[in-house]
């Protein structure tokens, strides 16, 4: 189980580590979900028309990261109120699929695979893990743009007294945000092969609770995606027990997600 | 003076945001459309070609109206609700299973009740993330979204399962007796008497925002949290009110629909009333006056896209993507600036010329 999890659990920890750099940077980045649905979408069409996995990645990275500069110029240049446009990148992804996909595959619904999927073992999923984890864990900490990615969220002013533009660290962390969902993305399609409407079923959510859960650090933020894994992994084995209707268990990452932020506020109030 | 000159910056930009609005729906139009003039034609004539256009345009005014109102409440006490799709839904689904469960209930009767039990059980779900701010300081916006998301699943479990009605082809629980439809006011559209429903709202929420002692508070703690605090006001409970409020508005707009028009709970019949309550509130402000002009164009634009994608062969998906344009653009300052600047420059021109 702990295996399953393991697999689960990697295109969400990859969307939770786009999710800390735009938090540490001091962009509250609820476009998560857009963006990875945007490259869950994009990776199944490219390795449509290709049929090659390396083509499908290129292809979600490129959406994804359209979607963040959208989301940076909006919310950045334009000066937009940041949880309003996020929120836009969110409902605007769904019906620009859709109208794409028709435009495409004449129907707006389902795309699968005929062959080309993703499959990642145990071994292949930890080394991902550990690797994403590990890299921007050594970004942030040993690297001069991980000191201007921290400098931006908790003292921009400073920044910009050295003559670098807060706006353009945080609009070069949204994108590489983008980059990571659409990552992501891909891994969640081209796992399973196909593409449904909504594919993303809240990732992007969880996997900004998985940041504030993990205390906006990098190996914690890995540790809180575990237990959601484990959590989301036992409902299945549940499953299999006794019958929990589909619609039901559709609700299960909701509410752990709450109950996983009511937790942390209690934590966080008692501290003080 | 300056006061002045910053409202006419917030209509401006408003006016910049419909106009986008309007020019990506005929750039989409006429990339995905095949019959172009038609599509046209019906977008922009549709809602008004006859009494049945204008009929259910007017309907989605009313619950448009309803769930402008209830982020606009929110939003004047510097709270925010994202919940509002749920907090309809499970308003709606509450109001049916009442009706459903005692069918011999009096007409008006009946109607009170679903109503009440609407707007109490919305009122609970978005009240729960207030009183979750107020105790342990969990961010409303996510937990309002989180908890509506699931009860959404929550509630499709129940309208598809144990509620379902086995007769009908659609994903609906069991049909509301005739005697708790609401009247209709020009069929055989879909406008009934929620309309005037909507407006008593919007009136009787601008006379609590504006002339009791409450709605005072509320603004206040919705201005500066801290300042109402040391003024020794009660913030806790101007966090959970605004947010009971809001999702009690929410509640009215799904037994609206479920009493008006669907007669029974239809899986996902929110949709397209919940976040457009959000867009409508943006564009109104914090006024709760301006809730009406700003419903009245997002039903325009609703019914524009209906009529043209039943008419002409308009893209079902442009609805949603008109709503996103309006979320990227309509808070956007320097859009504001931009356009107030282009308006000045062209007054200041006229004046030159004379």
């Amino acid at each position: 189980m702990i295996g399953k999890a393991l697999i689960f659990m990697v295109p969400l920890l990859i969307a939770a580590m786009g999710g800390l750099i735009t938090e540490l940077a001091g962009v509250l980045n609820i476009a998560l979900e857009g963006m990875i649905l945007a490259g869950a979408f994009a990776a199944v069409v490219a390795v449509d028309l290709t049929g090659s996995l390396a083509a499908g990645f290129l292809a979600a990275m490129t959406a994804s990261g359209l979607m963040a500069v959208l989301f940076s110029v909006t919310s950045l240049r334009l000066k937009g109120n940041i949880f309003v446009t996020g929120l836009a990148i969110n409902l605007i992804t769904p019906p620009l699929i859709a109208m794409v996909s028709k435009l495409l595959y004449g129907s707006g619904g389902v795309i699968r695979l005929s062959s080309g999927t993703l499959n990642l073992s145990q071994a292949e999923s930890l080394l991902w893990l550990l690797f994403f984890t590990g890299a921007i864990w050594f970004v942030l900490r040993y690297t001069p743009l991980g000191l201007r990615i921290r400098t931006a969220g908790t003292d921009p002013d400073f920044l910009f007294s050295r003559g670098i533009k807060p706006a353009g660290i945080q609009s070069l962390v949204i994108i590489l945000s983008g980059i990571l969902c659409g990552i992501s993305g891909a891994m969640i399609s081209l796992k399973l092969g196909v593409f449904i409407p909504g594919i993303s079923a809240g990732k992007g959510w969880i996997a900004l609770v998985a940041v504030y859960l993990g205390f906006k650090k990098p190996f914690p933020v890995l540790l809180s995606c575990f237990i959601f894994a484990i959590a989301e992994s036992l409902s299945d084995a549940a499953q299999g027990i006794i019958e929990i209707p589909a619609n039901l268990i559709l609700s299960f990452p909701y509410f752990m997600t709450i109950t996983g932020l009511v937790l942390f506020s209690i934590a966080k109030k008692r501290k003080q | 003076m300056k006061d002045k000159n910053r409202l006419f910056g917030r209509f401006a930009g408003t006016l910049i945001t419909l106009f986008a609005v309007f020019l990506t729906a005929v750039i989409f139009l006429l990339i995905f459309s095949k019959d172009k003039g038609d599509s046209l034609y019906y977008f922009f004539a549709g809602p008004f070609l006859n009494s049945l256009s204008i009929g259910n345009m007017l309907n989605s005014f009313s619950l448009l109206t309803f769930s402008g109102l209830a982020i606009t409440v929110a939003f004047r006490a510097d709270v925010f609700n994202l919940g509002g799709e749920g907090q309809i839904y499970i308003g709606g689904l509450f109001a049916t299973a009442l009706l459903l469960r005692y069918p011999e209930l009096s007409g008006g009767g009946g109607i009170f009740l679903a109503t009440v039990a609407a707007a109490t059980a919305g009122g609970l779900l978005a009240g729960i993330s207030g009183w979750l701010k107020a105790r342990w300081n969990v961010d409303e916006l996510i937990s309002s979204f989180l908890l509506s998301g699931g009860m959404i699943h929550v509630a499709d479990y129940l309208v598809t399962g144990p509620m379902s009605d086995r007769s009908s082809y659609l994903l609906m629980t069991g049909t509301i007796s005739e005697a708790f439809h609401l009247s209709h006011l020009m069929p055989p559209s879909n406008l009934n008497i929620s309309f005037f429903g909507a407006l008593a709202a919007v009136a009787a929420m601008t006379f609590f925002l504006y002339y009791t002692k409450q709605g005072y508070e509320l603004r206040i703690c919705g201005m500066n949290r801290e300042f109402a605090h040391y003024g020794g006001l009660n913030t806790k409970v101007y966090t959970i009110l605004p947010m009971f409020l809001s999702g009690a508005i929410m509640g009215l707009a799904g037994s609206s629909a479920v009493l008006g028009v669907h007669h029974s709970t239809i899986k996902g019949f929110y949709s397209g009333i919940g976040w457009n309550g959000i867009a409508v509130a943006l564009i109104a402000g914090t006024n709760p006056l301006a809730v009406i002009p700003s419903a009245l164009v997002f039903a325009y634009l609703n019914q524009a896209a209906s009529t043209a994608m039943i008419k002409a062969d308009f893209p079902f998906e442009l609805g949603g993507l008109i709503q996103a344009v309006v979320f990227l653009l309509i808070s956007s300052k320097i859009l504001a600036e931009k356009t107030e600047l282009l308006f000045t420059f062209i007054r200041g021109k006229r004046g030159a010329g004379k």
